[in-house]
């Protein structure tokens, strides 16, 4: 038998189209060295060949059993999980609209179902989308989606309209391309961490230039998970940089100083006048339930970890005593379930959301691609710490309110959401397909 | 010297770990130094060895990475920490299987020895 009919054989028991170009590649080479080393020992070409094919053995038996290995895999959890989270979710805020009609300021039911139904259609699409094609092209992407946010600016602002919370969604989109981006700079030392410092521009720009009022929250965490995915990679020594650990502690020292920089531009641009806003709601923040204010994070804190109870609704409320007007219910549906039914309730919500989280982390740590692990473990961190800081909120040590997944409903915020859980469907689809990587400094890595 | 298949196909994931604990090596690699190694007793084929390696990266057992040796491209098989540690268990294993077999034989060559001295 040739080798191009051995291949023949051996590729017509593979289905999986994207898997056969890495397994031709790795089978090819052997029968050329077996090839080789026939010739080497006085074979004629010919013979040399139909030898070395015939060493390799049965080519459909080999096929078969490749084939069983190379298929794209479905993370049925990954897709069933944030579906049950979004009927919870969505069940969760309609009873509570029915109790709370003031706070949540009447609830559409059907625009709901249709934002989650889009989430899914979103998350499944990108699941099904090959993550190294979102690789190949991230950077026309990110500059796309920055270009996209400007223009929603520009269009909205002449409408009259807040464009914050779509350009905060795009904003949470770069997360996985910055990932990419650091990946595309392996290897080029300093220069590769600058100019990975120089692609985040276009978010601080989308975030604290764009929307009407800087949302510090949102800023706050994604620059965060990308923080964390360039010390990642100057650690992981993508770079191959010298006192890798040391510019890892400048990364996070010049972040820390940051604010403070901010804080001066702030005194340039709007006078004193900024700076007394926040130092106001600083103070606000830290005499928390001293001053009887409106803020949803003052009052909390003694009324629902006090008089809240395990299971069933607050004390107060159970005694008719519950006199708080408690505002935009809809960033907080942790705190009204806990306050509802129960600390509890609350708890089991928050544990299935941090259960969807860890298990995409997990699945995106064991990839053994490190593009598909940066661009998974970028999305875990910025959900993870997208939860944490929603979660602070609801229990009013954040003076503040923050969009998530599936217990609030906003269309922008779920499209973006969905497409992040929709890297990790990919993530995981397309583990046993995607060839391995070109060599690199693996003790240094390890 | 042919082997029976089943005789080898048990211990040849083994064999194979034992070869990427000393270093990385990419398949014709393998198949040449366990040929050398065993002086032509093991003769793995190429198409149960590639099925095997994907499985056990598929398990977490191997990672690859390719790298260009003078001019073509290899892939490279990399033995993980969990590898390693299949690999203790595994050799455990036949140490014990072999033992025991060596055991049963030399009790056998020796009786059939004793039976012969007293001329039954």
């Amino acid at each position: 038998m040739k080798e191009t009919e051995y291949m023949k054989s051996l590729l017509a028991q593979i289905q999986c189209e994207k898997a056969k170009g890495m397994i031709e590649a790795e089978i090819r080479s052997h029968i050329a060295d077996q090839k080789a080393a026939y010739m080497q020992q006085g074979m004629k070409e010919a013979n040399a060949e139909q030898e070395a094919v015939r060493q390799m053995g049965d080519p459909v038996e080999a096929g078969v059993r490749l084939n069983r290995i190379h298929r794209p895999l479905m993370a049925w959890d990954l897709l069933l999980l944030p579906v049950f989270l979004s009927v919870l979710g969505l069940s969760a805020q309609y009873l509570l609209n029915c109790h709370y009609a003031e706070a949540f300021g009447g609830m559409m039911l059907s625009q709901a179902i249709v934002h989650t139904v889009m989430g899914i259609v979103v998350m499944l699409g990108v699941g099904f989308l090959d993550y190294t094609y979102i690789g190949r092209y991230a950077k026309g992407i990110y500059l796309g989606l920055f270009g996209a946010a400007a223009l929603i600016t520009v269009l909205w602002r002449f409408g009259g309209g807040r464009p914050d919370s779509i350009v905060t969604s795009i904003a949470m989109l770069y997360v996985p391309l910055f990932g990419c981006v650091l990946y595309g700079y392996r290897g080029k030392g300093m220069a590769g961490i600058v100019k990975s410092l120089l692609w985040l521009l276009p978010a601080v720009i989308t975030l604290v230039l764009f929307p009407d009022t800087l949302f510090a929250p949102a800023t706050l965490i994604i620059m965060l998970a990308d923080w964390v995915m360039l010390s990642v990679a100057v650690g992981k020594n993508w770079f191959e940089v010298h006192h890798k650990w040391i510019i890892v502690a400048g990364l996070w020292i010049g972040l820390i100083l940051i604010p403070f920089f901010l804080w001066g531009i702030l005194a340039a641009i709007g006078g004193t006048g900024f700076q007394e806003y926040y130092l106001a709601r600083f103070d606000k923040w830290i005499h928390f339930g001293a001053l009887g204010s409106e803020y949803w994070g003052e009052n909390l804190v003694p009324e629902l970890l006090l008089q809240n109870q395990w299971i069933g609704p607050n004390r107060l409320l159970e005694a008719g005593q519950w006199t708080y007007t408690l505002p935009l219910g809809h960033d907080y549906v942790l705190a009204y379930v806990c306050l509802h039914y129960g600390i509890l309730a609350a708890l089991i919500l928050s544990g299935f959301i941090l259960l969807l989280l860890i298990r995409g982390l997990y699945i995106s740590l064991r990839h053994k691609n490190r593009l598909g692990r940066m661009m998974g473990a970028g999305v875990a961190t910025l959900l993870l710490i997208q939860f944490v800081f929603y979660f602070l909120c609801n229990i009013g040590i954040l003076p503040s309110r923050i969009y998530f997944p599936f217990v609030t409903d906003a269309a922008s915020g779920m499209i973006a959401s969905s497409v992040l859980l929709g890297i990790f469907l990919s993530i995981y689809r397309y583990q046993n397909i995607i060839g391995g990587e070109k060599e690199f400094n693996r003790q240094a890595e390890s | 010297m042919a082997l029976d298949k089943s005789l080898v196909s048990g211990s040849t994931t083994m064999l194979l770990l034992k070869l990427l604990c000393e270093k990385d090596m990419y398949g014709y690699e393998m198949i040449d130094t366990l040929k050398a190694r065993s002086q032509n007793v093991f003769e793995l084929k190429a198409g149960t060895l590639y099925p095997l390696l994907h499985a056990l990266e598929q398990g977490g057992v191997l990672t690859v990475y390719e790298k260009e040796v003078s001019g073509k491209l290899r892939k490279y098989y990399h033995i993980t920490r969990k590898g390693r540690r299949i690999f203790k268990e595994k050799r455990a294993e036949w140490d014990a299987f072999s033992k025991a077999v060596a055991t049963i034989l030399n009790r056998e060559d020796r009786m059939a020895g004793k039976r012969l001295a007293a001329g039954d």
